[in-house]
């Protein structure tokens, strides 16, 4: 090029090209938002004592005699997240069906993270506005889920599970992924109320 | 005048109140080096000593020393001399407003550190409501105050000083006059000052509010407060982390001048008009910390997560500038198209600390690339790859090109060559390797579902063993080398003070001194440094596919 000032204008060529993102989110089919894409769905504001109740109702009426709860799909999940346990503390879903799963927390901020074996996806949990979740399992296996929100000294052991079974409800698999450090017993059995889940 | 002589004619009060700045700053980040290596011991597993209770007040001490009182600090310092080392003599308006922006700033850091260890282990967000249930928060919200105030007094001495340069005020012409005269740093600085009003402004409107609620003197409800408290936060969050984005490309400036004897190939108004883009698009940037958040709807995001992308190019830019002055003053000497590369002052350290930095910089930007977009943060949010990347950014970036100029400052303020210069070689590589270490085990970690801020990864051993490796690599190794590098750092300046051999007149000392170039010559052509920026934009795009496609094959999946 003869010009110094052709390299500049081909740096800001280039540094304009980030924006070669945008058509990407396009390609990829998530440029606009659409009914159950990426939602954290700002739901309205809500109470801790209704979602406490709805939770307690939602436990209740799922709850399975090993203390886990089977959820249905055309119901919302609700779960509560209070330092420092999630309640409910297992919960079992269809693989192949869609859920939504609403989460309030009770005191400060939480956050989860859905290991799903080398990855995880990523969603923080506050007090006041609900995170209203879809998902859609497609693997069986045992997912744990964390907290990853500093939320106090019990942070590090805040977490719960999702069981997805196949389709027709039947025992669950082997975990998903990489191998799992087991101290003794895998996690204890759960009332539904979040004792002994740590 | 070479830059040297002028940066040697800052009037005595000036230069003794800059001294001051840096020096705190330097303690500030002596801190926070040594609150890390308790950090780097209980979080690489394989030393299997995690402990929660020391681990949280260690990190809220860490973060408040190291981005907080080093960077308020020492980007003061850099402030003031824009105002007057890159001033021909120049001084700043009031030097009494500048000891007092100092008392406030230093206030803060006392009150903040006595908060910390008095047990507020809110980490340095200290968010509501959990900051309830310590009892020292308040100290952490009043310390704030102190160091917004400082850095309010300092700006208003820095903007002052720049408007005493205007001979005619009500002459528009007057205005444009001054602001084309001035140092493309100096520029830079005023670009600055709207941006650290809006943080300080933000932070009154933030913290005043928190610390009354934290003493029990307002009530709120606690679930509101803690929505309103983070979006607020996080507006004045963003902002905050491009004044050391800003100032640390100023100093490059400085730096390449210095280390290369380089001049600006492209008309100075480029430069400038790019420091003019950061007030405009760095607002948009604070969703970048919401997207995971059910606090702002999916539309927002995204229209923010696009807006947001325009805060790269004038990086981009400046760092194609700046290597194409380096790249034009070796080729006018001769040197052929990649071959002037090998023949860079990479043995003066602060030469390495700029290259190095920028390097980092770049490398670091692009590990950003997914977390900063609606659409693929939550494969990120709240994972170890947070911290991956930030450090690279503010230590291996913004402070190692901080302490690039700093070997300038203790050498031209100080009148002192360099103590162990074989350390000062050696200092900028190694940490910007051991960060890039920690990066790039860090961001492995991330994706592979680590959880940041969480003192013991094993979850009660619920977690997966796999997740030790990364963190050792991360933590045992890049930590621990970057602690090594930053004690490197701390005994040449510390030693240079005290015991570097005393320099006659305004001369630098042989590690130091700019490049000796003889011009052949007239070379204004810059296309090697076209490569960077390309292999940037592949970076971050490349890194953006591989997110899409690891969340489409997700077992679960998201919406």
């Amino acid at each position: 090029m003869k010009s110094p000032n052709s390299y500049l204008t081909a740096a800001f060529v280039i540094a304009f090209s980030v924006l070669l993102i945008i058509p990407m989110w396009w390609a990829y089919g998530v440029l606009l938002p659409d009914d159950g894409s990426h939602a954290h769905g700002a739901e309205a504001i809500a109470s801790s004592s209704e979602f406490e109740e709805k939770t307690t109702r939602f436990i209740e009426a799922h709850r399975l005699p090993d203390g886990s709860v089977r959820a249905e799909h055309d119901k919302p999940i609700y779960v509560m997240a209070n330092q420092y346990t999630f309640r409910p503390n297992i919960i079992r879903l269809a693989a192949g069906e869609e859920y939504d799963l609403q989460m309030l927390s009770m005191d400060v901020v939480h956050a989860i993270s859905v290991q799903m074996g080398h990855t995880s996806y990523n969603a923080v949990v506050m007090p006041g506005i609900v995170t209203a979740l879809k998902l859609k399992p497609t693997k069986p296996g045992k997912y744990l889920v964390l907290c990853n929100e500093y939320c106090g000294i019990g942070h590090d052991y805040m977490y719960f599970s999702v069981i997805v079974e196949e389709a027709a409800g039947e025992k669950h698999h082997e975990p998903v992924g990489s191998e799992r450090r087991e101290k003794g017993d895998t996690l204890k059995k759960d009332d539904g109320y979040g004792h002994g889940g740590h | 005048m070479s830059l040297v002589q002028e940066i040697a004619k800052t009037y005595p009060g000036d230069q003794k109140l800059i001294t001051a700045y840096a020096i705190a700053g330097l303690l500030s980040l002596v801190g926070a080096f040594a609150l890390a290596a308790i950090l780097v011991v209980i979080k690489t597993p394989a030393f299997g000593l995690a402990r929660g209770d020391l681990y949280y007040r260690m990190l809220t001490g860490h973060a408040i020393l190291g981005f907080v009182y080093w960077f308020a600090f020492i980007q003061a310092a850099l402030l003031i001399a824009g105002a007057t080392a890159l001033r021909n003599g120049g001084r700043l308006w009031s030097l009494k407003l500048g000891w007092v922006a100092f008392a406030f700033i230093a206030a803060g850091l006392v009150i903040n550190m006595v908060g910390v260890f008095a047990g507020a282990d809110v980490l340095y967000t200290a968010f509501p409501p959990l900051a309830k249930s310590f009892p020292a928060a308040p100290l952490i919200y009043l310390g704030y105050l102190f160091v917004a105030a400082g850095a309010f007094l300092i700006t208003l001495d820095f903007l002052a000083t720049v408007i005493g340069w205007v001979n005619r005020k009500a002459s528009v012409a007057a205005w444009k006059h001054m602001l084309g005269e001035i140092h493309v740093s100096t520029f830079a600085a005023v670009c600055a000052v709207p941006l650290i009003f809006s943080i300080v402004l933000t932070a009154f409107f933030l913290y005043i509010p928190a610390f009354m609620w934290s003493m029990g003197w307002i009530s709120t409800d606690a679930s509101v407060f803690a929505l309103n408290f983070r979006l607020t936060y996080h507006v004045m969050f963003h902002i905050i982390h491009y004044i050391p984005a800003m100032a640390m490309i100023a100093a490059a400036y400085v730096l390449v001048e210095l280390t290369t004897g380089a001049h600006t190939v492209y008309r100075k108004t480029v430069a400038k008009g790019l420091f003019l883009m950061y007030p405009a698009v760095v607002p948009p940037t604070f969703v970048y910390h919401l997207m995971a958040d059910p606090s702002i709807t999916q539309g927002v995001k995204i229209i923010g997560s696009a807006l947001s992308l325009l805060v790269w190019i004038p990086s981009l830019l400046h760092m194609f500038i700046v290597t194409g002055m380096m790249e034009a003053r070796m080729r006018s000497a001769g040197h052929g198209l990649f071959g002037w590369i090998r023949h860079l002052p990479w043995m003066n350290p602060a030469f390495a600390s700029l290259i190095m930095g920028m390097i980092t910089f770049g490398i670091a930007g692009g590990l950003t690339a997914v977390l900063l977009q609606e659409q693929t943060a939550s494969l990120l949010h709240g994972t170890f790859a947070v911290p991956a990347y930030i450090h690279p950014m503010v230590v291996g970036a913004a402070s190692l090109i901080y302490m690039g100029i700093m070997y300038y400052g203790v050498s031209i303020g100080m009148k002192r060559d360099l103590w162990g210069p074989a350390m000062a070689r050696i200092q900028p590589y190694l940490l910007s390797v051991a960060l890039l270490v920690f990066a790039w085990a860090g961001t492995l970690a991330g994706y592979a579902g680590v959880p940041r801020r969480t003192a013991d990864i094993s979850f009660g051993g619920a977690a997966p063993a796999s997740w030790n490796t990364p963190m050792n690599v991360a933590m045992g190794i890049g930590g621990t080398l970057t602690l090594i590098a930053g004690v490197l750092f701390f005994v040449v300046i510390g030693m240079t003070l005290f015991a570097g051999r005393k320099l006659p007149g305004s001369e630098l000392g042989a590690d130091l001194s700019a490049l000796v170039l003889t011009p052949t010559r007239e070379f204004r052509y810059t296309p090697t440094s076209l490569i960077p920026g390309v292999i940037f934009v592949l970076i971050v795009l490349i890194f953006t596919a591989g997110a899409f496609g690891i969340m489409g094959r997700w077992p679960i999946q998201f919406g």
